[in-house]
C-alpha cells in the first residue's frame, strides 16, 4: 500500500487563530514602532539635504585641524617640529611672545599670520583665545586693585572685535562672520552685566544669521554657535520685537548640528555627547522636558568621559518644577569658566 | 482608650504655630499722631453715589525726613481746606505735629489730596515729598534741611493735573536719579454733551456726570499713566508714550520691584474694573528701556485670572528663593458669592512667559485668600521668624448694617457695557453699608510641612484678632516701620473719614526677642559703572536695590522700595527677622549701578540685632542711637 506523502495540512492553525496572531503580531509591531518613534521620531531631529558634504558643513579635515593646532600651541623648540607654512609660523611666534609677556608684539605677530590665511579658523582661534585670556587676566588684576572703571590698553581695547571687523571687511567669507561673532560672544563672557551680553548678543546672533540663511544653511559651526547663543541667553531677558527670537531658537540649530553630524558620521563622541547635551538644556528652554530628557540620556550613552557624566548627573537630579531655574544657573556657571571659554573652537578638533 | 491613643498618634500633626504669637497695641492718640481723616466731598450731582466716590484718600507715607534715624508719618487729608499732617517721631514714642513749620500741609484748594510718597529727587541725602491729588496739581516739597521744605512743582516740570491714586518713585533707567511714576483712576477729560468737545473733567465743576467707569470687568475709558523723568537737573520730563506706558485702566496702586531679577524695575499695576497689568522692563536689552506689557495665555494683560478689581499690590520674597512675589487685595464676601479674593502670586520660572517667569496664584492654598474688600496690604516680618507676613486692609463704605448696596451693585455688574458710564443712573447708596464692618486681617506665616525641606509654599494663618487689631475702619493705606527701632516693625494704618490707628509691635515685650536686622541702603551717584553705551548708577535712596542675608538654611532677600501699593509707603529701610544668628554666611547687598558688595562670616554676624547703614562701595556700619533717643522700656498703656 502506497502511503502518499501528507501535504502539510494548512488547517494545522486553524483560520481564527491565524487571524489572531497576526493581529497580535501587528500589535506587536506598531507599539515597537510607536516606541522607536518616541523615543526618535519626537526627538524632532530636522531633515539634512542629501547634497550636504564635510566642506559644506565646515567639518572637513578635523583630524589635520587638530595637527595644526596642536603645532602652533606647541612648546617644542621650532627646529624639532615638522616644517610649518610661513603664516603658521607667525601665529605659533605670536603665541610664544605672548607667553614672554609681550602681549603687544604677540598679538601683530598672530594678526600678521591671519591676514596671509583670513580662512583658517585653527588660526583666527588662537587669537580670539589669547586676547581672551590677555583680557580676562587684566579684568582679574583691576578687580584686585579695586579699580572701578578698568580700561584696557591700546593693544587689548576693542579687541579681537575690532581686528575681525578688519578682516572681515577685507575678506568678506563665511568664516571671518564667523570669528568676529565668536568675538562678540567672547565679550559676553568676559563681561558679567546683562546690559553688555544682551547687545553682544545680539550682535553675534545677526552675523551668525548673515552666515547660515545667506549660503550656508549646514555651516555646523555657525550653527552650533548660534545656538548655544540662543540658549545661554538669560530667559530673564525681555527682549525688543527686533531682536526677539522663537522660544526653539537654541533646539532647532543645535537640533540641525546633531542631524548633520550623525548624517556625515564625523566628530568625535565627545563632541556628539556635547551637542546632545546641550540639545537637551535647548528643549528644557521650549518647555519640552520630555525631549530634553531624552537627549541627556542619549548624551549619557555616548560618551562615558566623566565631564559629560557629571554634567547628565547634574540634570537629571532637577526637579520639574525647578529645572529653567536650575539649567540657568548651571549655564551661569559654564560660561563663568574663564579659564576654557566655551568659544573655544578646540571643542571641534579635539 | 487605645482607639482614642490610636487615633492621636496616627492624626496629621497640627501645623505648626511656630510664629504666630504676636500683639500689637494701638497707641495713636498717646503718641500724638492720631488723625481723624477727612473725606473728599464732589459736587452735588454725585449726590446719589457720593459715599463711593468719597470711598478714598486716607493714604500715609512713612520715612526719616529730618535724618535723625527715625520715621516720621505723613498722612493725607482729602476735604475741602482741610491739611494733610506731617508727625515728627521724637524717637521716644512720642511724635508732634510739625506741618505748619514745614510748610507741607497742602491744603485742598480746589481738589483732593489722595497719597504722598517720599523720595530724595535731587540726591542731596535729604527726602523731598511728592503729594498726588484730584482735581488737583500735585506738588513737589523740596527738603530744605532745615525742617522746611519749598514747592517746586511748576518748575519741576511735575505738577500734573488728574486724578492719581497710585504712584511711586523709581529709577527705571538706573541713570541715578528718581523717576516717578504716577497713575490716574478717573480720565483726565470727558466729553461735553453741549459742545461734543473733551474738556477737563472737573468733579467739583462737572460738565457731565458721565465719568464712571464702562463696565465692571474690563474698563478702559480711567485716567492715563505719567512716567516722569528725571532729568537730573531739577526738571522732569514726560516719558510715558516713550517709555510704552499709554494704556487708560482704573488704576488704584503700583508697584516697583524687578521681578525677574535681570536688576530693571518691572511694574505691576492693580486696576479696579479690568484686568491688571504686568510691565516688563526691556532696560538689559534696550537703551533707553521701556516696558512691555506682559499678555497671558488667554490674551488678557496680566498674570493670569486676576478677578479685575485689583485695589493694591506689594512686591516680596515670600518664599525666600530669591524672587520677588506680589499680592494684589481684592474684593471678597462670601455671603453675596463674591468669591474673588486676593490673589498671592508664587514667582516661578516658566519659559512660556517673557521674562521666563510665571505666576501661580496660591491664595486659596495659602490661607490668604479671604482679605474682605480689600485695600491696602503690606508683606512685613512681624515676629521675626524669617518668614513674610501679610497686613491686609479691608472695609469700603460703613452704612446702616441692616441695609446694604450689594444687591444693587450686583444688579449692575450684570448689566451689559456703558450703562454704569453715568453716575447719575446708579441708585441711590444713602446709608446702605458696603462691606463696612470688616475685621482686618493679619496673616502669620507658619512653617507648613515641619522638617519637610522640600515644601516651599508658604501657609498662612490669620492672627488679627488675637494680636490685638481688632478695629473695623474702613482701612485704606498702611505703612510699615520700626519707628521705635526696637528691632519689631509697628504699622501705621491710615482709616478712611475715620481715626488712624498706630499699632506698636509688642511682641517681644518682656521676652527675648528673635534676632533682626535692619538696613538703610545709601546709593552714591557719582560711582556710576560705565556698562556699554551707559553709565549705571544708584540713587541716594538705593530703590531698587537688594540685601540679601544668606544663611546656612537657606536666604532671605529684601528689595529697596520708593513707595508701593495703595495709599501707603513703608520706610526706606529692609528688616529682616533672623531667628538664628549664628546660621548667617554673608549679607550682600546688590546696588542699581550693578556693584555687587558682601560682608561675610562674623563681620556679618556682628551686624544681627543692630541697625545698620551700609553706603555704597563702604562696609556697613552699625547706627549708634544717641542715648536721648533709646525707645522707652515702658509705654502708655491705651485701647483702641
Amino acid at each position: 500500500m502506497n502511503a502518499t506523502p501528507v501535504e502539510p495540512n494548512e488547517s494545522a492553525w486553524p483560520a481564527g487563530r491565524r487571524k489572531l496572531y497576526w493581529c497580535v503580531a501587528l500589535m506587536l509591531l506598531a507599539a515597537l514602532a510607536a516606541l522607536a518613534w518616541i523615543r526618535t521620531g519626537m526627538l524632532d531631529l530636522p531633515a539634512v539635504p542629501a547634497n550636504l558634504t564635510l566642506a559644506t558643513a565646515g567639518l572637513a579635515d578635523l583630524n589635520q585641524m587638530k595637527k595644526l593646532n596642536d603645532q602652533i600651541w606647541s612648546t617644542t623648540p621650532t627646529g624639532q617640529q615638522p616644517a610649518l607654512s610661513p603664516e603658521a609660523l607667525l601665529v605659533q611666534r605670536g603665541i610664544g611672545a605672548y607667553r614672554r609677556g609681550e602681549a603687544k608684539a604677540a598679538l601683530e605677530e598672530m594678526r600678521q599670520g591671519i591676514r596671509l590665511d583670513p580662512n583658517n579658523l585653527v588660526f583666527a582661534n588662537a587669537y580670539r583665545m589669547v586676547v581672551f585670556a590677555a583680557r580676562r587676566d587684566f579684568l582679574a588684576a583691576a578687580r584686585r586693585e579695586m579699580v572701578a572703571t578698568p580700561k584696557f590698553p591700546p593693544e587689548l581695547d576693542r579687541q579681537p572685535i575690532a581686528f575681525f571687523e578688519e578682516l572681515d571687511r577685507r575678506h568678506h567669507t563665511r568664516e571671518t562672520r564667523l570669528d568676529l561673532a565668536l568675538a562678540w560672544v567672547d565679550e559676553m563672557l568676559l563681561f558679567p552685566a546683562l546690559e553688555v551680553k544682551a547687545p553682544s548678543s545680539v550682535e553675534a546672533v545677526d552675523l551668525l544669521t548673515q552666515v547660515i540663511d545667506h549660503g550656508d544653511p549646514g555651516y555646523v559651526p555657525a550653527l552650533f554657535a548660534r545656538g548655544l547663543n540662543h540658549l545661554h541667553r538669560p530667559a530673564r531677558l525681555v527682549w525688543p520685537e527686533s531682536a526677539k527670537t522663537p522660544r526653539d531658537a537654541a533646539a532647532q540649530d543645535l537640533g540641525k548640528c546633531v542631524a548633520i553630524g550623525r548624517k556625515l558620521h564625523t566628530g568625535s563622541a565627545h563632541l556628539h555627547a556635547v551637542l546632545a547635551m546641550n540639545l537637551g538644556d535647548a528643549y528644557v528652554k521650549a518647555g519640552r522636558l520630555s525631549v530634553a530628557h531624552s537627549w541627556w540620556q542619549i548624551a549619557q550613552n555616548l560618551c562615558h568621559d566623566d565631564d559629560v557624566q557629571a554634567a547628565i548627573h547634574r540634570r537629571y537630579g532637577w526637579p520639574d518644577d525647578e529645572i529653567l531655574d536650575r539649567l540657568e544657573a548651571e549655564l551661569d556657571r559654564s560660561r563663568g569658566e574663564l579659564d576654557h571659554p566655551m568659544t573655544d573652537l578646540a571643542l571641534m578638533w579635539n | 482608650m487605645f482607639v482614642a491613643a490610636g487615633f492621636l498618634w496616627l492624626a496629621p500633626r497640627p501645623e505648626m504655630d511656630i510664629g504666630c504669637d504676636v500683639h500689637f497695641e494701638e497707641r495713636a492718640a498717646v503718641s500724638g499722631c492720631l488723625n481723624v481723616h477727612s473725606k473728599v466731598v464732589l459736587e452735588a450731582a454725585f449726590t446719589n453715589i457720593m459715599p463711593w466716590l468719597s470711598s478714598v484718600g486716607a493714604a500715609v507715607a512713612v520715612a526719616d525726613y529730618d535724618n535723625d534715624g527715625y520715621p516720621d508719618i505723613y498722612v493725607i487729608n482729602s476735604g475741602r481746606g482741610d491739611h494733610n499732617r506731617l508727625f515728627h517721631n521724637h524717637g521716644d514714642g512720642t511724635f508732634e505735629d510739625v506741618t505748619e513749620r514745614a510748610g507741607v500741609g497742602c491744603t485742598n484748594f480746589t481738589g483732593g489730596c489722595m497719597h504722598a510718597i517720599w523720595g530724595d529727587v535731587n540726591n542731596d541725602g535729604l527726602l523731598d515729598l511728592y503729594v498726588v491729588k484730584w482735581g488737583e496739581s500735585n506738588t513737589l516739597y523740596l527738603n530744605q534741611g532745615d525742617g522746611t521744605f519749598k514747592d517746586v512743582s511748576h518748575a519741576a516740570g511735575v505738577d500734573h493735573w488728574g486724578y492719581a491714586n497710585a504712584a511711586t518713585f523709581l529709577d527705571y533707567d538706573r541713570d541715578g536719579h528718581l523717576d516717578i511714576l504716577l497713575c490716574d483712576y478717573f480720565a483726565e477729560e470727558v466729553k461735553d454733551p453741549h459742545t461734543g468737545k473733551m474738556v477737563r473733567n472737573d468733579l467739583w465743576h462737572p460738565v457731565s456726570t458721565r465719568v464712571m467707569h464702562e463696565t465692571f470687568t474690563d474698563a478702559r475709558n480711567g485716567g492715563h499713566k505719567i512716567l516722569y523723568r528725571n532729568r537730573g537737573d531739577g526738571t522732569f520730563e514726560d516719558v510715558t508714550e516713550k517709555a510704552g506706558l499709554n494704556s487708560g485702566p482704573w488704576t488704584l496702586a503700583v508697584g516697583a520691584g524687578d521681578l525677574n531679577n535681570d536688576g530693571w524695575p518691572d511694574l505691576y499695576v492693580a486696576n479696579d474694573f479690568g484686568p491688571d497689568e504686568l510691565y516688563l522692563n526691556t532696560g538689559a536689552t534696550e537703551n533707553p528701556p521701556r516696558f512691555r506689557l506682559v499678555i497671558d495665555p488667554r490674551g488678557h494683560p496680566g498674570i493670569g485670572n486676576d478677578w479685575w478689581k485689583g485695589m493694591n499690590v506689594d512686591m516680596a520674597d515670600v518664599n525666600n528663593d530669591g524672587y520677588l512675589d506680589i499680592y494684589v487685595s481684592n474684593v471678597f464676601e462670601r455671603r453675596y458669592k463674591t468669591d474673588e479674593g486676593n490673589m498671592l502670586w508664587l514667582n516661578c520660572a516658566d519659559p512660556t512667559f517673557p521674562g521666563g517667569r510665571g505666576f501661580r496664584n496660591i491664595a486659596k492654598a495659602s490661607g490668604t485668600m479671604d482679605g474682605g474688600w480689600g485695600w491696602g496690604c503690606k508683606f512685613a516680618d512681624f515676629n521675626n521668624d524669617g518668614l513674610l507676613d501679610i497686613i491686609a486692609l479691608n472695609g469700603f463704605v460703613t452704612g446702616d448694617p441692616n441695609r446694604n448696596y450689594w444687591y444693587q451693585i450686583q444688579e449692575m455688574v450684570t448689566q451689559t457695557k456703558n450703562q454704569t458710564v453715568n453716575a447719575a443712573d446708579w441708585p441711590v447708596m444713602g446709608d446702605r453699608d458696603l462691606s463696612g464692618h470688616d475685621h482686618k486681617r493679619l496673616f502669620m506665616q507658619i512653617h507648613s510641612r515641619p522638617g519637610d525641606p522640600a515644601s516651599k509654599e508658604p501657609r498662612f494663618r490669620e492672627m488679627a484678632q488675637p494680636a490685638g487689631i481688632t478695629e473695623t475702619y474702613n482701612g485704606r493705606g498702611v505703612a510699615v516701620a520700626d519707628f521705635n527701632l526696637d528691632g519689631a516693625l509697628d504699622m501705621y494704618v491710615a482709616n478712611q473719614g475715620a481715626p488712624s490707628c498706630y499699632y506698636v509691635n509688642t511682641s517681644f515685650q518682656g521676652k527675648k526677642p528673635p534676632g533682626f536686622l535692619r538696613v538703610l541702603l545709601v546709593g552714591r551717584p557719582e560711582l556710576g559703572i560705565k556698562v556699554g553705551d551707559r553709565v549705571l548708577a544708584s540713587t541716594v535712596n538705593a530703590v531698587g536695590a537688594r540685601v540679601t542675608v544668606h544663611t546656612k538654611n537657606g536666604i532671605q532677600m529684601r528689595e529697596v522700595q520708593g513707595g508701593m501699593g495703595f495709599a501707603s509707603q513703608s520706610e526706606y529701610a529692609v528688616h529682616f527677622g533672623i531667628p538664628d544668628a549664628s546660621a548667617v554666611e554673608r549679607i550682600t547687598a546688590q546696588w542699581p549701578s550693578g556693584r555687587v558688595q558682601e560682608i561675610e562670616g562674623n563681620q556679618a554676624r556682628a551686624l544681627i540685632n543692630h541697625h545698620v547703614r551700609w553706603v555704597e562701595g563702604k562696609k556697613p556700619e552699625v547706627l549708634d542711637l544717641p542715648a536721648s533717643k533709646q525707645p522707652r522700656a515702658a509705654r502708655p498703656e491705651t485701647k483702641p
